[in-house]
């Protein structure tokens, strides 16, 4: 009973030792948070995938995945976006969030600022493309740059039925 | 246990002269001004705590296998109030490896030692 006790002890211990690592979190001023554009894609590659034609930036690549109604870009190392057919209520999911923390809103997409507790602050974006063979091509997926988010819309704005 | 103090101290350190914008900052009255490497600064303390919490553990229970606790709720740490960063994640199992490796070694030593003298 005794160890199980100290165990607690030490467990409750340790692990608010971890209270003190995150960033201190300083409240937003009025304003603060950026408002995105999508990224002019003039100069990405081109790539035609699955009955579509779409651009990615460069050093990006872009698969197939193993199911035919997904495609795959990854941007980086270990950060891959998974674009699929589906439709998605954007004006639902939209409206989840408080409109100051809207990065980029617009009909086919929006990018959405989520705050963490332990200041690891992300981006979210959701997206649609035109419909291809009557369904569209949509992303729901985070970062943690602003860039990324809003280079995932203009990927999805660039989707175009070959 | 010594060493789990030594290695909390160290990653207290690091944390308090290495880094920047922290709660524990605030706690300290201090602000980090030293530069050092990202290892060092990142995922250093990481291996030293789960190290110490590790020893700690093993001190209580004298059983291997009650480590797996402290390595099991410092990756449920990582993953929650961290970034599930996978150096970070390699950093927390490097530090239990490295705290099972001590016991190992202490371990084996002891039991050394106590057949040598049962043998004389």
């Amino acid at each position: 009973m005794k160890r199980i006790l100290y165990t607690v002890l030490a467990c409750a211990v340790f692990l608010t030792m971890l209270t003190g690592t995150p960033k201190k979190r300083r409240p937003r001023e009025a304003g603060s948070i950026p408002k995105l554009t999508a990224p002019v894609t003039t100069g990405w590659q081109r790539t035609e995938v699955a009955g579509i034609r779409i651009a990615a930036p460069p050093n990006a690549t872009v698969t197939r995945a193993d199911d035919v109604y997904a495609l795959e870009i990854r941007l980086e190392r270990d950060r891959v976006f998974r674009f699929e057919k589906q439709v998605l209520d954007l004006p639902q999911l939209r409206s989840e969030y408080p409109v100051d923390f809207l990065m980029l809103d617009a009909p086919d997409a929006f990018i959405v600022l989520i705050e963490t507790s332990g200041g690891n602050d992300f981006c979210r974006v959701v997206a649609c493309s035109a419909p291809v063979n009557r369904a569209p091509l949509c992303v729901d997926t985070h970062a943690y740059a602003n860039e990324q988010c809003a280079q995932v819309v203009a990927i999805v704005r660039s989707i175009q039925p070959l | 246990m010594k060493s789990a103090a030594l290695a909390l101290v160290i990653a207290l350190a690091v944390y308090l002269l290495a880094r920047q914008g922290l709660v524990l900052h605030d706690w300290f009255g201090v602000e980090g001004k030293l530069t050092a490497p990202d290892i060092i600064r990142f995922q250093l303390p990481d291996a030293l705590w789960q190290y110490a919490f590790c020893m700690t553990v093993y001190a209580i229970w004298r059983d291997l296998r009650t480590l797996a606790l402290p390595l099991a709720l410092g990756l449920v740490a990582e993953a929650t109030i961290g970034t599930f960063d996978p150096a970070d994640v390699v950093a927390l199992v490097a530090g239990a490896l490295g705290a099972s490796l001590q016991i190992g070694i202490a371990r084996r030593s002891a039991t050394r030692h106590s057949e040598s003298s049962a043998s004389r």
